[in-house]
């Protein structure tokens, strides 16, 4: 299935605060009319920790309830955030939005730096691109515990269900089962934020192989398809299609740069950053005019429809140890 | 007057999903999925704040504790069930458990503040350490913390997020190093509509009472006993008074589980059916839990044994509820009880629990209210929404009534509707009061 070529676009954490209350109906409707795929939520927080910032599941939570069609991309970082609470939170958020939502890790959250230095809550040392793949494998893992379909009216659907351990022993451990089930979309999808500088270029690559789209920086953006390109044909070969997104500031709908992109099969879209303009000018103004030009994309009302990512093999739980065996006595 | 007769009660309701019953969704006819609709929690939010009630609670465990087939179990996080509550509603609080033990206090403080301003200022934290066995595990970690490592650690996270919570409000970085955490600095987020969150504590056990007296604006208790929950109730009123706050500053609110009727007749009836739908050793199960001791040896008509009500030869390493322990053998002590009695009174759970008619689940809480045994109630309906929607329709008039419950909501947060001043404004009396 060729990917479609989508435009995500990020919220700033002070606009949408600065928009609670009455001013929230017209925000939410700017969001849906922009024609955007997705939007992020909470992604500035990796780079500036004093801008006014909702946490950004509660406020993925809030759109979700306000919104119809727009993916929610949430951002959470395992530094004070055990991976057990973020699958949580996030597989909760897509439940309320229906399938629409998407998990944006981060190394670092400075919002929630306030004294945590190099360190973070969970573990010893500070989160590499080893570590917050780790955490995203662990959060895959826990995604996959508890199928739904041990929730049908139906018996005979319901226990054919089985419910498994995480068991995960990684930099992460988590032994499961997480306490919300699969979601519309199977699970949420994982976003990564190429850094391209603090790991060895090889080992973030690696790491990112972890997620489903990777968004990467318009200024570095050449210079990683000059490594990357191949690893990404393999990957896709082996039917582990990875999604690049370039994430760009754009005042011009008719920049020459969105066209070379848009031509380039690696790319699969771009993640829009609101300029000097704000939110409103991009969103309102600039991302219809650029999403006319655009071929239309796929059908379809969960994120991962929209984005044509198809469920991923792995982790693979079916050899794990079950819990709660059908008519099996518990203890509530 | 007393303090008690020229207040109102605090009524929230404890939203166990689908009901404390254990078949309480077969009942309702709700599917099990249903755990993961936002509109089913947002509907019952809707009935709470039509009654008027003061808040919607939701407890919490940070781990799959039952098997879900059939009847469903929590399905989503409490702050994402309480956002989607405060998108529903305009004036009815959001008390949200989270536990001390498997949270980070900053990660925490900015979430239930988030969840505060979403809300216009009608946000809680139910604070509480998790004794869940199975939680540990899903941390890394091969069991729970033992009790008095958790409570130091809650002790120093309660600080810790009511620290920040107060730093948003005076724009001063709070500077803490403790045993557990080192924070520095203040989140991003300024001043909610009410300041900031209220604090709420669960757990009756002697370490959970002195949190409450300390920290908490509401303490959620477990009590069967008239004598015994004032008593405890003076205990907390007590250890706030030291610890510099007022009485008014805490208020005592007992669970009380209701199957109601218009008749007596139709309460037992209501509870018949419900019983006879749940698996008969369900509540067996669930008291040889509560009490650490293996009841599916006894006949039903068996007297309790009274090695199954001596107290505890370690009670730091015991791995249930410690309050609920107390408030249950209190009970069983005061005469001989077979198991089949002690399931009837109890109903599998662990708080007061009253079948009858709208009348005497009124006098109950008024009896209580006067007595100083509480100052509310945390509410556990049976079943939703049936349980709830009869309690507004029919509980709420007769305590309206009594000029015992508003009729209409004066205020918008949480804050101003329980009268509860924030600490800046309290240290700002008093440094006046010493001037």
């Amino acid at each position: 299935m060729p990917a479609p070529f989508v435009v995500g676009i990020e919220i700033p954490s002070a606009e949408l605060v600065a928009a609670l209350g009455a001013t929230l109906a017209s925000f939410a409707d700017g969001l849906e009319r922009s024609g955007a795929a997705y939007a992020i939520i909470g992604a500035d927080r990796a780079e500036d920790g004093s801008v006014p910032s909702l946490s950004p599941t509660v406020a993925g939570g809030l759109l979700a309830r306000r919104t119809k069609n727009i993916g929610l991309v949430v951002a959470a970082s395992p530094r004070r955030d055990h991976p057990y609470n973020i699958a949580r939170r996030v597989a909760s958020v897509d439940h309320v939005g229906a399938g629409r939502v998407g998990l944006l890790p981060l190394r670092r959250d400075r919002a929630l730096d306030l004294g945590v230095g190099e360190g973070s809550s969970w573990v010893a040392g500070p989160i590499g691109a080893a570590e917050l793949a780790d955490a995203i494998t662990a959060i895959r893992k826990l995604w996959r515990t508890w199928p739904i379909e041990t929730l049908d009216p139906d018996p005979a659907v319901s226990e054919a269900a089985v419910i498994r351990f995480a068991d995960h022993t990684g930099v992460f451990g988590t032994k499961g089962p997480l306490n919300s089930p699969t979601t519309p979309q199977g699970e949420p999808l994982v976003f990564w934020q190429w850094d391209g500088g603090r790991d060895r270029f090889d080992d973030e690559l690696a790491a990112a192989r972890s997620a489903d789209v990777i968004i990467v920086d318009a200024s570095k953006i050449d210079a990683f398809l000059a490594v990357a390109r191949n690893t990404l044909a393999t990957a896709a070969a082996a039917g582990q299609p990875l999604q690049i997104h370039v994430r760009a500031h754009l005042t011009d709908p008719n920049d020459p740069a969105v066209a070379a992109w848009r031509d380039d099969p690696a790319i699969t879209g771009l993640a829009l950053s609101p300029g000097a303009g704000g939110f409103a000018e991009l969103a309102v103004r600039l991302l219809p005019s650029l999403i006319a030009t655009l071929p239309a994309s796929a059908a379809g009302t969960t994120l991962r429809d929209r984005l044509a990512i198809p469920r991923r093999r792995e982790p693979d739980l079916s050899g794990n140890e079950s819990i709660f065996a059908p008519g099996s006595k518990e203890l509530a | 007057m007393s303090v008690a007769q020229s207040r109102q009660i605090i009524l929230n309701v404890n939203v166990l999903d689908f009901g404390i019953a254990r078949a309480a969704g077969q009942f309702s006819g709700l599917p099990a999925s249903l755990v993961t609709s936002a509109d089913y929690y947002a509907g019952i939010g809707r009935i709470a704040e039509r009654g008027k009630l003061d808040a919607v609670f939701l407890a919490d465990n940070p781990s799959l504790a039952r098997n879900p087939r059939g009847r469903g179990s929590r399905a989503l996080e409490p702050s994402i069930i309480l956002t989607a509550v405060a998108e529903a509603t305009s004036h009815i609080g959001l008390i949200g458990t989270l536990s001390t033990t498997y949270n980070d206090p900053v990660e925490l403080a900015e979430r239930i503040l988030s969840l505060d301003f979403v809300s216009g200022g009608r946000a809680a934290w139910n604070a509480v350490t998790t004794y869940s066995p199975a939680a540990g595990p899903n941390f890394g970690l091969t069991s729970n913390p033992d009790r008095a490592t958790r409570y130091r650690r809650a002790n120093e996270f309660v600080d810790v997020v009511v620290g920040l919570w107060e730093s948003a409000v005076t724009g001063a970085n709070l500077h803490h190093r403790g045993e557990f955490f080192h924070v520095e600095g203040r989140l991003s987020l300024g001043e909610s509509p009410q300041g900031h969150p209220l604090v709420v504590q669960a757990g009756g056990s002697p370490q959970g009472r002195k949190l409450a007296g300390r920290t908490a604006n509401g303490v959620f208790t477990a009590e069967f006993v008239l004598k015994t929950a004032i008593e405890h109730y003076e205990l907390v009123k007590t250890e706030a008074i030291a610890h510099g706050r007022g009485r008014e500053d805490v208020a005592i609110l007992p669970g009380l589980v209701t199957t109601l009727g218009s008749t007596q007749a139709e309460a037992k009836a209501r509870d018949a059916r419900l019983r006879e739908l749940a698996p008969s050793d369900s509540a067996l199960e669930m008291l040889s839990k509560r009490l650490d001791f293996d009841f599916s040896q006894l006949d039903l008509d068996d007297r309790i044994p009274p090695e199954a009500l001596a107290d505890l030869r370690d009670p730091q390493a015991f791995k249930d509820s410690l309050g609920f322990r107390e408030a249950v053998v209190e009970v069983l002590r005061e005469r001989p009880y077979t198991v089949r009695e002690a399931i009837a009174k109890f109903g599998g759970g662990g708080h007061n629990r009253i079948v009858g008619t709208p009348e005497e689940v009124a006098d109950f809480i008024e009896t209580w209210f006067r007595a100083g045994a509480a100052d509310g109630f945390n509410l556990m309906p049976d079943a939703f929404p049936s349980g709830l929607d009869d309690f507004v329709d029919q509980v709420v008039p007769i305590l309206r009534a009594r000029g015992l419950f508003r009729h209409e909501y004066a205020e918008t947060t949480l804050r101003q509707r329980w009268g509860v001043g924030l600490t800046a404004e309290r240290n700002a009396r008093s440094l006046a009061a010493n001037a």
